[in-house]
């Protein structure tokens, strides 16, 4: 054989393994039947505050099979809002059929099916969710300004507070929004401009052991030129115990742990800065665990 | 070397051509994206210039009917959509608005025309002449390569441009971008042809050379990206002749010496322009002034979101990589492989028959190789490549999937075909041979026989399957090398092309939805919508909204941008999870949410 034989026979096994690997690929996908069977095998097990998930997580395809289940079907996933739930169920295809579970998670059951397997997984033990500041929204004390300057945002409109006259954007209020990578539901609180402070506060919370802060920008304000970098402080009484600078551009849903001790976090407050607020679109969420 | 066209090369370009026409005429049901319904608009409300054309001759060319009937949709030539227009008034089958009075809101100005000969659906009638360039422009692949590059090379060419899931899917539509891909190769070929060889094999022709000028007319008046074309041409004029321009001396003093000017850049000077502003009404009483709205329009282009890699890109700069990347990820694996075999022989064959006119020893390299028109190699190689370095420029937008550069993809073809013919030939190596037996001859013969055809079906049956079977969603089409349509969930690359994913819904919303459900369309535009009830794809009870709080249904397109939009309305109806979801390969194109009814589980 010559060496133009030969690479003339490699093409043609490149090419024969491409037109293989591409019904491999395709063999894999879930038809109508089989999502229908993992539907059944979830709702069988079913339980009050399981939660369903996709992996991969863009793989929902299968959502119309397990409608009128609360169900994550976001681009990516996100494992702290999952172990809010006491068990996971989730639905995995190709080509991430066999994921592996976050740490310390526990494989509760197995099912595998032709194209689906559905996994059962629960969160580490030993902590438990004591209050989400997002369920808790019309207790919180929304402010802007400080000290005497201090001007209480006191309406509360369809859910949302707002500084005087209800305004589009300029308010504080559940949304669901692209950060970081997946839609999530967080609290929105746009800066205000101008350096001017916006406060959130809540108070007479339950006892825990940490609070769990959770910010970051939209996807939409990071793609903008416009506005200053946002500050975000946590302060417990008047101790800030977090602080971070988010710069125009960055993207991020960032994490703070603040342990707690004694009565800690009975009451904390978020503040939020920025000297030009355009298209500042600064988002949170707030969990006591105990 | 150059093989003279005969009848069995143009039968082999009909067949392609008609094959080709009979395969996209098979698969017309693709949804209708929003630059296509925006066409079918303009098409619509330019065929009326053909009622006053007919009723009031004289006042068809005035400045007041032209800024009437052509006045939507200025920031592109008007030909495509004349020409979408006169076949939709002469095959459509328009509604009787007296048997249905109700269908006379779906037109422009209530006002449905009569049927000429009625021949097929609205939506088909409008997309005829694209289609039938598509295949027009098959047929040119072939005859392009039959004569400059060998039969095997062209039909390879043709066979893996009609077999590209992403041109094959753009190829159904009323738009501009096949079409124009058509006549930016047939201003390439006639130009080729009208030039004289510089080995002196083949004279100047003046005849094609005028083909060559009105073919150029054509591209510009299909889309402003052919504007290229003649810069790219003088470049590689001047380089492949850069030997012929020179200071000489003469009784007057010293002057450059130019090589002879080709009759089609005469062409290109006096009946291009001619012609260009012939078929462009708007630039009839206003050329000036229309042109330079026109080209400060695509210059100040918006620029709209594409998802490459994870990355939602806005602004610039956008990735330089990004038409080589998504070429090699949307062309069928086999035949980008071909294309790059086809690219390692062109600059092999350049570096040799560079390098042979300094080194004597690599002449005999250079006699072996295959008999070529000089400067042929360069001119196929800008033709691919410009129309991808103006997208990959950082500035340049890159909206639109992968279709803003689909002109210089039949060049790649045309390479990926050299490629082949590099194949064919080494197979043939081994049972090449005068001086065997005659049995063994035979043999060997068969044998050769055998390794071709089983060379064709590896390297073209595999790029035919992915594009018939990738029909309805040619543009989420990603090969199996990169991992398939589940590469768009994976890395996040972009998933579908503007609003036409609602047409996979429709059975959906047509067998599940109570009478007067309110459905917002998303990213499907009005026109699309109506353009859907005219072809009889959509019930005409459903009333379509575009505000999701006033809906009961919403057909969320999935791209990137849109995600907070989902999430909306997600909290909006208080669904759990998407009712319908149309996810081709397994990726999610388009979910349908309901306002949950209690009866959602399928």
């Amino acid at each position: 054989m010559n060496r133009p034989f030969v690479g003339s026979l490699a093409v043609l096994i490149v090419a024969a393994g491409y037109f293989v690997l591409a019904r491999v690929q395709e063999a894999r996908v879930p038809d109508a039947e089989e999502w229908s069977r993992a539907a059944q095998e979830v709702r069988s097990r079913w339980e009050a505050d399981d939660w369903v998930l996709f992996s991969p997580a863009w793989a929902h395809a299968g959502a119309p099979w397990l409608a009128g289940l609360p169900m994550d079907i976001a681009e990516k996933t996100d494992w702290y809002e999952a172990s809010k739930h006491p068990r996971v169920f989730v639905v995995a295809s190709a080509p991430e059929r066999s994921p592996t579970p976050p740490e310390g998670w526990r494989v509760l059951e197995t099912i595998p099916l032709d194209r689906v397997t559905v996994h059962l997984w629960a969160p580490p033990e030993g902590e438990t969710l004591a209050w989400d500041g997002r369920r808790h929204l019309e207790a919180a004390r929304v402010s802007r300004g400080l000290g005497p300057q201090q001007v209480p945002c006191d309406t509360f409109r369809n859910g949302r507070w707002h500084c005087g006259a209800p305004h589009p954007w300029q308010n504080v209020g559940l949304i669901d929004r692209d950060i970081d990578g997946r839609v999530r539901e967080v609290i929105w609180a746009h800066a205000r401009d101008q350096g001017e402070p916006l406060e959130i506060a809540w108070q007479d919370l339950p006892e825990a052991r940490r609070l769990t802060v959770h910010w970051g920008l939209t996807q939409r304000a990071v793609e903008q030129d416009t506005g200053s970098p946002v500050v975000a402080e946590v302060l417990l009484g008047d101790r800030v115990v977090a602080r971070q600078t988010l710069d125009i551009h960055e993207s991020g849903w960032f994490r703070h742990d603040i342990p707690l001790t004694g009565h800690e976090g009975r009451s904390f407050r978020i503040r939020i800065t920025a000297r030009r607020n355009q298209d500042r679109q600064f988002c949170f969420t707030a969990d006591l665990w105990r | 070397m150059r093989r003279p066209l005969d009848r069995r090369a143009w039968a082999v370009a009909l067949v392609l051509a008609l094959t080709h026409l009979g395969l996209l005429a098979a698969t017309l049901d693709v949804g209708f994206s929003r630059d296509e319904s925006f066409y079918f608009n303009a098409a619509e409300q330019y065929s009326r210039w053909f009622d006053v054309l007919q009723e009031t001759p004289g006042k068809a060319f005035s400045k007041e009917t032209v800024d009437r009937v052509f006045a939507y949709n200025g920031e592109h030539p008007a030909l495509p959509k004349i020409l979408f227009g006169a076949s939709w008034r002469l095959f459509g089958s328009p509604r009787d608005p007296s048997a249905e009075p109700w269908a006379r809101s779906w037109y422009h100005e209530n006002t449905p025309p009569k049927p000429i000969l009625g021949w097929f659906r609205e939506s088909t009638a409008m997309r005829l002449p694209a289609l039938l360039l598509a295949a027009v422009l098959v047929g040119a692949i072939y005859l392009f390569g039959a004569e400059f590059l060998g039969h095997r090379a062209a039909l390879a060419a043709a066979l893996l441009w009609m077999f590209q899931p992403h041109a094959f899917w753009h190829s159904h539509f009323a738009c501009f971008d096949v079409p124009v891909t058509a006549w930016w190769f047939l201003s390439a070929w006639t130009l080729w042809k009208s030039l004289p060889s510089q080995d002196g094999r083949r004279r100047p022709s003046p005849g094609w050379a005028i083909a060559a000028a009105v073919a150029l007319a054509l591209a510009l008046d299909t889309k402003h990206n052919a504007f290229f074309f003649p810069p790219l041409v003088l470049i590689w004029w001047i380089w492949t002749r850069r030997r012929a321009f020179r200071l000489v001396s003469t009784s007057w003093g010293p002057r450059i010496a130019f090589p002879p000017i080709p009759w089609a850049f005469l062409g290109y000077l006096t009946i291009t322009p001619l012609l260009y502003w012939a078929l462009w009404p708007r630039l009839w009483h206003d050329p000036i002034g229309h042109l330079k709205w026109y080209f400060s329009f695509h210059a100040r282009h918006d620029y709209y979101w594409a998802y490459f890699f994870g990355t939602l890109y806005t602004k610039p700069p956008f990735p330089w990589s990004f038409p080589f990347v998504m070429s090699a990820m949307t062309i069928p694996g086999p035949t980008v492989v071909l294309f790059l075999l086809g690219l390692v022989r062109i600059a092999r064959e350049g570096l040799v028959r560079g390098l042979a006119r300094v080194a004597p020893v690599v002449r005999r390299v250079r006699d072996s190789l295959p008999d070529r028109e000089p400067g042929l190699l360069s001119f196929l190689f800008l033709n691919f490549l410009i129309p991808f370095a103006i997208i990959a420029h950082p500035k340049v937008p890159i909206f639109g999937g992968t279709k803003h550069w689909l002109h210089g993809v039949p060049f790649l073809c045309l390479i990926a075909g050299l490629g082949m013919d590099a194949v064919l030939r080494g197979l043939e190596g081994p049972s090449a041979g005068t001086d065997a037996p005659p049995g063994l001859a035979g043999s060997r013969r068969w044998r050769r026989v055998a390794w071709t055809a089983l060379a064709w079906v590896l390297l073209v049956v595999p790029a035919a399957w992915d594009t018939l079977t990738h029909t309805a969603d040619g543009s989420s089409y990603y090969n199996a090398f990169v991992g398939g349509r589940a590469v768009m969930g994976q890395e996040g690359m972009q998933r579908e092309f503007w609003g036409n994913s609602a047409h996979d819904a429709l059975g959906y919303l047509n067998e599940s939805l109570p009478p007067k459900t309110r459905v917002d369309f998303h990213d499907t535009t009005w026109d699309a919508v109506r353009m859907y009830w005219r072809d009889g794809l959509l019930r005409r009870d459903i009333v379509p909204v575009w505000d999701f709080r006033n809906a009961d249904v919403f057909l969320f397109h999935w791209h990137k941008e849109f995600t907070d939009l989902e999430g909306d309305v997600r909290r909006e109806f208080g669904a759990s999870g998407p009712s319908f979801v149309w996810a081709p390969g397994g990726v999610p194109l388009l979910d349908v949410w309901r306002r949950p009814t209690g009866q959602e589980h399928p």
